[in-house]
């Protein structure tokens, strides 16, 4: 499913965030990238997700190389992954509209559209908060219409940037419990970045630790 | 093709009230330039004085120089007094280059349309030499050189004007809606067709100037045939300025439209930042 080696990462002021990164992620498992800030987590991700360009190593994500496919081959690919970034904000719409959006604007009609985007919000426990405005959602509800974002297209593989962050105790508990719930779903594979520590409802198949740029399992 | 309409609309409904005056000016500033355009496209050059040509409400009426003092006078009087007539001047015989000639008159008529008339009039009048009348029997409506001057500096001025305020305009659009911009990113959606409901928007700025430049060109045409001016402008002239004003219009737009794609280079629509 991926398949990362000999990655390497240096930003335009000369910092290697990433060096000689191996990691392998099978299909449909759950894998937690757990790393201090600015450590390079939402990069991976970046790079992971074909985002952004690889610079050294190879990424294979769903057997293609990222780092040599063509622009459209790369949007193609994104179309395939779900990502919940970083402190995620919400669009100024209604929560429903919110998934709309992303739905019309990848091409389904209206009914399609509709469709996708009532099962994902039924997936994540908003479908009550369907017409409230985004912006006014609490913190877990945010996080809660990103992940209905990420997995309203059904998508192979699902990266998940801090979905913990900024949330209390109770409401980190809500959200690993819903990770849980799509893990057993059991149909995209998920790469989780967080700062740590992991909620006790937090369901794994491993995790790793990236720290000065190397990734290695904890 | 639904994405790029479903876009368009979702584009539409982002103007607010800064990007939608900046908008609003870029299409006045765009119809300006087309009417400067379509003036200098449709307007004759008006003859110079100075080489011996009339302007257009202007005559010379040579008087016979066998008429006495006194007839003169009374056929200026005579002149005078015509409605078509704003104002009349006579110059003496030694101010006058012809020959045999018992001096002339200046004749200014009421407006462009009753030259024609006027000089008919002025031809079949005892102790009327001969009559010199503006080039196509008058009537005609023409541009100065310092018109055409004017018109030009307006051209360059509106166009500039058009791309600034469009460019800004486009800015503060695509700046309202960089959050959708930034998820289309992350989701994987073509640019294309970010790039095409942007470039569609300034293509109906461009339309909408031209639909108003026609109008207004059909209008100037209707207010010259109640005038008994139709003669000036043909409509097939008027026709064919407004269409290559319309072709000038989209193509603009269409520059508009690249100007406000251009701004999604910038790192504000990274989907990582």
């Amino acid at each position: 499913m991926i398949q990362v080696s000999e990655l390497s990462f240096v930003t335009d002021d000369g910092i290697r965030v990433l060096e000689d990164v191996h990691l392998h992620v099978d299909a449909r498992e759950t894998v937690v990238l757990v790393g201090p800030a600015s450590a390079g987590k939402t990069l991976l991700l970046g790079l992971l997700g074909a985002v952004v360009s690889p610079q050294r190593g190879q990424i294979l994500v769903h057997g293609r190389n990222v780092a040599r496919l063509s622009r459209e081959r790369a949007l193609e690919l994104r179309r395939r992954i779900g990502f919940l970034p970083q402190a995620y904000t919400p669009l100024p719409r209604s929560v429903f509209d919110n998934l709309l959006f992303k739905l019309r604007v990848l091409g389904d009609d209206r009914d399609e559209a509709e469709e996708k985007a009532l099962l994902a919000l039924e997936m994540v426990g908003l479908m009550r908060e369907r017409g409230t405005d985004a912006e006014d959602l609490p913190p877990v509800e945010r996080v809660r219409l990103g992940l209905a974002l990420a997995l309203c297209h059904a998508p192979l593989l699902l990266l998940l940037d801090e979905p913990f962050d900024g949330l209390d105790p109770d409401e980190q508990e809500a959200v690993a419990a819903l990770l849980a719930k799509i893990r057993d779903g059991g149909r995209s594979t998920m790469v989780v970045a967080t700062r740590g520590p992991l909620p006790r409802a937090a369901a794994t198949d491993r995790t790793f630790l990236l720290c000065d740029g190397k990734v290695s399992p904890l | 093709m639904s994405a790029f309409f479903f876009l368009l609309r979702e584009l539409l409904g982002a103007i607010r009230v800064r990007s939608a005056i900046l908008l609003a000016s870029a299409l006045l500033a765009l119809v300006f330039f087309l009417a400067c355009f379509a003036a200098l496209f449709l307007l004759p050059e008006a003859p110079a004085l100075s080489t011996g040509g009339l302007g257009a409400t202007e005559l010379v009426a040579y008087v016979s120089p066998r008429l006495s003092p006194t007839a003169i006078n009374s056929l200026f009087l005579r002149l005078q007094e015509r409605p078509d007539v704003q104002s009349i001047r006579y110059s003496l015989p030694e101010q006058v280059t012809s020959d045999k000639t018992g001096g002339s008159f200046v004749i200014y008529a009421r407006s462009p349309g009753s030259v024609a008339e006027l000089a008919a009039a002025l031809r079949a009048t005892d102790g009327i030499a001969s009559v010199q009348a503006p080039a196509g029997g008058g009537g005609v409506l023409a541009l100065s050189k310092t018109w055409r001057l004017v018109l030009l500096c307006g051209l360059v001025v509106c166009a500039l004007a058009a791309l600034v305020l469009a460019r800004e305009g486009f800015r503060a659009l695509l700046y309202a809606f960089r959050h959708e911009v930034r998820l289309m990113r992350l989701s994987g959606v073509s640019e294309c067709t970010l790039l095409a409901a942007i470039e569609a928007m300034g293509l109906l700025i461009g339309l909408l100037a031209g639909i108003l430049l026609v109008v207004g060109l059909a209008l100037f045409g209707m207010s010259l045939s109640g005038d008994g001016q139709a003669g000036t402008m043909a409509p097939s002239r008027l026709l064919a300025v407004g269409g290559v004003s319309v072709a000038l219009s989209l193509l603009l737009g269409g520059l508009l439209g690249l100007l406000g794609a251009a701004h999604l280079a910038s790192n504000r629509f990274s989907p990582m930042s």
